[in-house]
């Protein structure tokens, strides 16, 4: 109960708190922030079979502020809560005290949804963690219409998530349903369009092709430690989403939309990864890869596949944490360089070693180098989604692992390789914080790289038999 | 309902009123001087008036002679205030017509 | 001799709008008498507040005492009271507006007719029969015609004439299908419409569709919406606040209890199903309209549209659930946009009113309270969390699907689509980086405003974690 509200209601507090702080004080803001995040990052440790539950409303349906933990939800908390303290520590932008507190009013937001088992309060927080990342764009990205994109194309995804929220509990008569399986069905005529607008949210959240075109430009707007967050965190909401509201609450519909959904997953995988190769912009590289690794993910929670699900969870938490380091390593570089345009950037390993060491493990993670994280999650899905018997999706889905190869070292090259540029003075190497801010994912991607069953302990029956008790 | 209560028959009064009626509603859509669309409206309000008139009669019910009382004195206060609202307006542009009345974008 | 029909507990009913209703002639005298200075702004409005405040107690002790006061003609009880404290709150909030904004020319005069106009909306919200629903709603339109036309602003004369005409042609319209439902009924209490074979009755039926066409444009839904924006624009900011709020809860209320009491054959869905299109209708074009306003009060004016569309789609299918929802809404809905409506006051100049968009540039920067309160107001009446506003919204979704009129809830979702561009337009100048602040002139403060901003905040945010809907409603409509 505690841990949980330390979770939810810590970061929202402390968030607003940080208000009341002197303006011009950086470091007592930085101070305070990561200190909560800290904290917030130990209770998410702690977080073991715990549970809460309030009553909310009792008509026209059940609901209750329940929050609790299963396995999936408690990585994905543990994940936010330690890119949030990551990037809490690595943030350097100006006015840093309200930054911070935006940092700390999205981490309590997402926190929300990946706790939430009441579909209405995972809806309330879905809608939330919208305000914080448009702030946060508004006030530190570099062009105004990236906020009004991102802001359009989530909030209509807010709203079906919204409309399918009212739906089912009118139809179902709660909403306290997350984590439950087997429920009875909603029949014919409300289960498809149910699971249509919650779809349309998962899918435009994660994002998918052809609701992608909101995140290219966030990515590279948003500032580094915000987008850290968002892509390796917020970026999993909707694949969450499927998981245990999709497979879980709507498991009829969720079969008869698999072949549409296979082929969306298996066009983003194909488009992310040529579009990536393309780029010249280094944020937009990883965020076409992003398009191209969370296709692979979707393909394989349609392949309805208990390996393909652990595979898929063990690589959300990858993505995560590769995505985060390769954002925050360019972040430094972009702060130091001030672009982040590859023609204009080279040579930097010579003169920054430890960035560029950085640099290499994320980027060796994201192409999936035996060793690190990525490698289990591509070969663990791979293999599940083959012996779902879906022979050519998993042999397309090979495809963009070999591109993967290509843009990460492409970008590795780049911008640490070749010939320095001349007129660029030389630039101090990362910082005592700036290292430790990176070491914890560094760390994280190598353990669960050589021990990647630790994460899968959560009990796939609930989802897949769900999904497999349905016509 | 008991119509032979009635000289001349419900239906010319029903008649007679939704006539006056609409020629208040006309005169409040067409008209563009102030003090004729206040008037228009009056014979909206009366044509109201002669109706409850006629059926307090026909169900014996006074409670219509009552409500068109209300009606004649609420009617008062109203052409009051509009006369007012019109002089202020007036005053201010020194000629009154509802077109010119445009400082709203409207 | 004849002897008094009424006893003493028909005049107990009327006792919380009497008192409103003489606290304005208090307000009157106490103009006469007190001094020049400080005290001329300060007298009035602590007797207003206080009137208010007594009215809203008295009201208080009519809950769960459902009385058919004066033969039916007016009614107390659940239903009442809560929409007659929802009006009494609304005044509250608008006598706070009021003391920081008001000229000082006629300033008790002002602040008498509101309570005037308050006592008429309570009359509406209690009124059981024809008479009563039109005596009130005279009584809170004469009273807001003067409010209109008293600020010494150009456009304040114009926004009371254009007023004064449509809407007492609104009247007309309604007055004439009351008397279309005497003639079918031949009495005057609206219970009488109810049970009776009326409903394949030709006078019944011109007369409601009358009667609905002044309801439509009291309440302001499309078509009859587009006296809304020009007069909340010439207004006077507090009366823009009242009329927001004021004139479509004491409206809501005579329609809320025509759907249900009135209106109850095996034809009602069909009979009401015009006012429920027109609804849908609002939420969209209102949204819409709202979308190209640079003036915060023609802005809010055109989403108060929208928000009354919302409001009356949860009376669709004329269930229980739907009301009290409507009601709820209703509520949280008072306290949202009077809420927007005293960031404006505090925002505004000697000057000027703080309603051009061009205010809020940068305020997030130099006002930063303001701002977050802003935000607050804006995500509720986008029906976004963590506010009322969002619980409402789910409510009125589900009463919607729970009724069968999915197709609402479909409407009730596009048109939230676009109000969200209308509402986070101003978040986006508040708080974009390249938004140069307005300046701003330091107002002397205004406690009163203050509180009453502090009041909304704390509803908007604390409603959404436990909405009560007022229980015990729908046994005491009728």
């Amino acid at each position: 109960m505690m841990v949980l509200l330390a979770l939810v209601v810590l970061p929202i507090a402390a968030g607003f708190a940080l208000y009341a702080l002197p303006r011009a004080d950086r470091t007592l803001a930085k101070g305070i922030a990561t200190g909560v995040a800290a904290v917030t990052f130990l209770a998410g440790i702690a977080l073991r079979d715990q549970s809460m539950s309030v009553r909310w409303l009792a008509r026209p349906f059940t609901a209750a502020f329940h929050f609790a933990d299963d396995g999936i939800g408690f990585w994905i908390a543990l994940l936010l809560a330690l890119c949030t303290l990551c990037a809490v520590l690595a943030a350097n932008v100006p006015r840093l005290r309200d930054f911070l507190a935006l940092m700390l009013l999205l981490e309590g937001a997402m926190m929300g949804v990946f706790l939430a088992r009441d579909l209405l309060v995972f809806a309330l927080f879905w809608d939330l963690m919208l305000v914080p990342v448009f702030l946060g764009l508004l006030g530190w990205g570099e062009h105004p219409s990236t906020a009004w994109r991102y802001l359009i194309y989530n909030f209509a995804g807010g709203l079906t998530l919204l409309l399918s929220t009212a739906a089912f509990g009118v139809a179902f008569g709660s909403t306290d349903v997350i984590g439950r399986s087997g429920l009875a069905h909603l029949g014919y005529i409300w289960g498809p369009w149910i699971f249509a607008g919650f779809a349309f949210a998962f899918l435009v959240k994660t994002p998918i092709w052809p609701l992608h075109t909101w995140m290219p430009p966030t990515y590279s707007d948003t500032p580094p430690p915000m987008v850290a967050v968002v892509s390796a965190v917020q970026s999993k909401a909707g694949l969450y989403g499927f998981i245990v509201v999709g497979m879980a609450l709507l498991p009829e519909a969720m079969h008869a939309a698999t072949y549409v959904m296979l082929w969306l997953g298996l066009i983003s995988l194909l488009y992310g990864g040529f579009v990536a190769l393309v780029q010249t912009d280094a944020k937009r590289i990883v965020a076409y890869s992003s398009l191209s690794h969370l296709g692979l993910i979707l393909v394989a929670i349609f392949s309805f596949n208990a390996l393909a699900l652990r595979g898929a969870l063990i690589y959300v938490i990858a993505h995560g944490l590769f995505n985060a380091v390769l954002f925050l390593v360019l972040g430094f570089i972009e702060e130091r360089e001030e672009t982040r345009s590859l023609p204009r950037l080279g040579g930097l390993a010579r003169a920054n070693p430890k960035i560029a060491g950085a640099f290499a493990i994320g980027a060796l993670a994201a192409l999936g180098l035996p060793g690190l994280i990525g490698f289990a999650g591509e070969l663990i899905m791979l293999t599940g989604i083959f012996s779902a018997g879906y022979f050519w999706p998993a042999l397309i889905a090979l495809v963009p692992i070999v591109l993967a190869a290509a843009y990460m070292l492409r970008l590795f090259q780049d911008i640490m390789q070749g010939p320095e540029i001349p007129d660029v003075p030389i630039r101090r190497d990362l910082t005592l914080i700036e290292g430790l801010a990176v070491a914890p994912l560094v760390l994280a991607m190598v353990f669960f790289g050589v021990n990647p069953h630790a994460l899968t302990t959560f009990d796939t029956t609930l989802y897949v038999s769900a999904s497999e008790l349905a016509p | 309902m008991n119509s032979a209560l009635l000289p001349v028959s419900l239906m010319s009064y029903v008649g007679l009123s939704a006539v006056i009626f609409f020629i208040g509603v006309g005169g409040v859509l067409l008209r563009r001087n102030p003090l004729i669309i206040l008037m228009s409206i009056e014979l909206m309000w009366n044509s109201a008036n002669l109706l409850f008139l006629a059926f307090a009669r026909v169900w014996l019910n006074n409670a219509g002679h009552i409500f068109a009382f209300l009606v004649i004195t609420v009617a008062a206060a109203e052409a009051a205030i509009g006369l007012a609202i019109v002089v202020v307006v007036f005053r201010r542009t020194h000629h009154v017509d509802v077109d010119d009345v445009r400082l709203l974008k409207g | 001799m004849i002897a008094n029909p009424y006893s003493g507990a028909d005049w107990n009913a009327v006792v919380p709008l009497s008192i409103v209703a003489v606290a304005a002639l208090v307000v009157l005298f106490a103009d006469l008498v007190t001094p020049k200075g400080l005290a001329k702004r300060w007298v009035p409005v602590a007797i207003s507040a206080i009137g208010l405040a007594g009215a809203a107690f008295t009201c208080g002790e009519g809950w769960g005492h459902s009385y058919a006061a004066f033969g039916g003609g007016f009614m107390v009880g659940g239903f009442a009271t809560v929409f007659q404290e929802i009006v009494i709150v609304a005044a509250l909030l608008s006598v706070a507006i009021y003391a920081h904004v008001g000229e000082d020319e006629n300033f008790s005069g002002g602040l008498a007719l509101l309570l005037w106009s308050t006592s008429g909306a309570m009359l509406m919200a209690g009124a059981g029969s024809l008479m009563t629903i039109f005596l009130g709603l005279e009584l809170l339109s004469l009273a807001l015609y003067c409010l209109c036309g008293l600020s010494p602003r150009a456009t304040a004369g114009e926004a009371a004439l254009k007023y004064l005409i449509l809407s007492s042609a609104a009247s007309g319209f309604m007055l004439y299908g009351m008397a279309l439902f005497f003639g079918a009924t031949g009495s005057v209490a609206l219970a009488a419409l109810a049970g009776q074979a009326v409903e394949s009755n030709a006078l019944f039926l011109c007369g409601t569709a009358l009667f609905l066409i002044g309801i439509a444009f009291k309440l302001s839904l499309v078509p009859f919406h587009v006296w809304v924006p020009d007069v909340f624009q010439g207004a006077p900011l507090p009366v823009t606040a009242f009329m927001s709020v004021v004139t479509k809860a004491a409206t809501l209320a005579v329609f809320a209890r025509f759907a249900y009491a009135a209106v109850t054959g095996p034809h009602a869905q069909a009979i009401l199903a015009p006012v429920y299109v027109i609804a849908g209708i609002s939420m969209i074009v209102g949204n819409l309209g709202a979308l190209a306003q640079t003036d915060m009060k023609r802005l809010l004016a055109y989403s108060g549209i929208a928000q009354v569309g919302y409001i009356v789609a949860a009376l669709a299918g004329s269930t229980a659930l739907g009301l009290r929802y409507a009601i709820f809404y209703l509520a949280a809905y008072t306290f949202m946009n009077i809420g927007a409506f005293l960031v404006v006051a505090l925002l505004s100049t000697s000057k000027e009113e703080g309603s051009a968009l061009a205010a809020y540039r940068g305020l997030g920067r130099t006002r930063p309270v303001l701002a977050a309160a802003m935000v607050l107001f804006l995500l509720a009446l986008a029906g976004l969390p963590p506010t009322a506003g969002f619980v409402g919204k789910i409510l009125i979704l589900s009463a919607n699907f729970d009724a069968g009129y999915a197709w609402l809830a479909g409407l009730l979702i596009a048109g939230t689509a676009i109000s969200l561009y209308v509402y986070f337009k101003i978040v986006g100048l508040m708080y974009g980086r390249h938004e140069r602040p307005h300046p701003t002139e330091v107002r002397p403060v205004a406690p009163l405003a203050w509180a009453g901003l502090v009041a909304c905040v704390l509803f908007t945010f604390v409603w959404t974690f436990d909405p009560l809907g007022p229980s015990n409603v729908l046994p005491l409509v009728k």
